[in-house]
């Protein structure tokens, strides 16, 4: 039997890495309201940022918390790039060419770090990872509750800015009348540059956040991806704060699969939560209103 | 002139909506396009607001060139559209459709006095304040959307099918607050299909009809016409 500790242990480990599931959601789900694109290549960003640690840690014991400076502009740079060399003329194509562009990019990144890193699974420990903190008979090591606290703030501070600041209101305006948002003023097409290289940015923090906690290996991207989507739409289709939620629940959903199921079948309760959560409410958790 | 249409062909596609159209307006002016549905009136307002480029023939602000230029850069300067339809940013309340009219350049510093104005003019509007626009009553959002258009603190003022949808109660109202606005000096620029009551507001008036401009002249006299008259007054 698994006893009620061990349980609460592992809501708690998936809560914390729910955190980061949620940063990782919400990119694709700005990128989604104001574009319409959708970027298979999301998670495999995350997977260079986290790649990137690994390397300055090899060659210059660099901590990952520290590397985060260097990744998180370095991030928001080639989303600009890619946005504006790629992206941006694929705006009004057909979905297909989307979905092969970005795919095509899957191809191109994984094949990069497989050649750069071999195929070997890695992970990169930061100056927390050794301590061990305790709450009653839980127990967790800091670089859990670092990856909880900062992926939380920060996904509590972009949820902020949406909402409270001109910039935020100058997404939600594009994401809900685009025309309209150009007659307010609006420079739209700087704007959906500037979302995309956030939703990018944001993978350079979550990479470096989650080195020592996420085994990394060169074809990790496509299953971030597949979970960023889960998020997405389990959220509700563009919706920033059942994005943040469903982060979470997937975090959770995850590691109780590992916990009760474990193995390969683990892997799967996420996407069995999924098909579930689109049969019994296709609208997501707070619904695409 | 504050704004030309210099022989503007436009459309989407290859087929051309408006053929060769020219007109002039004043600053101080109110001058209305009239002509039905689908006679070009909301695509002559999509090429002055640069949302879409002409074939050929260019506008003008004085001498600025608006048909070179994008569409964030022409409200910048002052030319700001009512739009068809209201288009509202309807999952924000009544202050954020506000906040975002007057955003641009010109109008960014003076937002609190703006908004003091526009709920002066419109009081519902700040008892609505926290309301989705969605939400609102035809008329109530009519509002907001010209609300929104003044808090941009416009040189010229755009209006494309303001009595819209609404009760003739409502489109006194909406045009009654329109007419102060011009005489406090705002210079207006009208598509109706309401003929009537376009006419009897403004100073001067265009006839578009299929794509080109059949008849000008100031509104009095064109309210007097015969061909108006048949056509537009049904009388």
């Amino acid at each position: 039997m698994v006893d009620t500790v061990i349980v609460l242990q592992a809501v708690m480990q998936g809560l914390m890495l729910g955190a980061i599931y949620g940063l990782i959601g919400l990119g694709i789900t700005m990128v989604y309201a104001i574009t319409g694109l959708l970027n298979f290549a999301h998670g495999d960003f995350m997977a260079m940022a986290m790649y990137l640690c690994l390397a300055l840690y090899r060659h210059f014991r660099i901590d990952p918390y520290l590397s985060m400076l260097l990744a998180i502009p370095l991030l928001f740079v080639m989303g600009i790039l890619v946005y504006h060399f790629l992206f941006r003329r694929v705006l009004k194509a057909e979905l297909l060419m989307v979905v092969q562009l970005t795919l095509g990019m899957v191809f191109i990144i994984e094949s990069t770090l497989l050649l750069s890193f071999t195929a070997d699974y890695e992970s990169v420990p930061n100056f927390l990872h050794a301590m061990k903190f305790t709450l009653g008979p839980l127990s967790t090591t800091g670089s859990y509750l670092a990856t909880f606290f900062v992926g939380g703030g920060v996904g509590g501070a972009l949820y902020w800015i949406l909402q409270k600041t001109d910039l935020g209101r100058q997404i939600r305006a594009i994401a809900q009348n685009k025309e309209a948002a150009a007659l307010m003023g609006i420079h739209t097409g700087r704007i959906q540059m500037i979302v995309f290289a956030m939703g990018i940015a944001l993978l350079g923090l979550s990479g470096s956040l989650t080195t020592s906690i996420l085994t990394m290996e060169p074809y990790m991207g496509l299953e971030l991806t597949l979970f960023a989507f889960i998020v997405f739409v389990m959220g509700g289709v563009g919706n920033f704060l059942g994005t943040l939620l469903a982060g979470y629940l997937l975090g959770v959903a995850d590691a109780m699969g590992s916990l009760f199921v474990g193995g390969h079948l683990g892997a799967m309760v996420p996407y069995g939560l999924f098909v579930l959560m689109l049969l019994l409410r296709p609208q997501g958790i707070l619904g695409a209103r | 002139m504050l704004l030309s249409v210099n022989n503007v062909t436009a459309g989407y596609g290859g087929v051309p909506i408006l053929k060769k159209v020219s007109l002039e307006v004043d600053e101080g002016e109110w001058v209305a396009v009239i002509g039905g549905n689908g006679a070009g009136k909301s695509t002559l307002f999509k090429v002055v607001s640069g949302l879409i480029k002409p074939k050929s023939g260019a506008v003008f602000l004085e001498e600025t060139e608006l048909t070179a230029i994008s569409s964030h850069e022409i409200v910048n300067l002052g030319v700001i559209q009512v739009p068809e339809g209201r288009m509202l940013f309807p999952r924000m309340n009544v202050k954020e459709n506000l906040l975002l009219g007057g955003r641009n350049q010109r109008a960014r510093e003076h937002v609190s006095t703006n908004l003091e104005r526009v709920y002066h003019l419109f009081p519902i509007l700040e008892k609505r304040e926290t309301q989705e626009a969605g939400t609102l009553s035809g008329g109530e959002q009519q509002m907001l959307a010209t609300a929104r258009g003044l808090m941009a603190m416009p040189r010229i003022l755009l209006l494309d099918e303001p009595s819209l949808g609404l009760s003739p109660i409502l489109v006194t109202e909406i045009f009654r607050s329109l007419t102060e606005l011009n005489r406090k000096g705002m210079t207006i620029l009208l598509v109706e299909q309401n003929v009537v009551v376009s006419l009897r507001s403004s100073h001067r008036a265009y006839v578009l009809e299929n794509g080109a401009i059949v008849m000008n002249g100031t509104s009095r006299d064109l309210m007097k016409d015969e061909r108006t008259k048949r056509a537009y007054l049904g009388v």
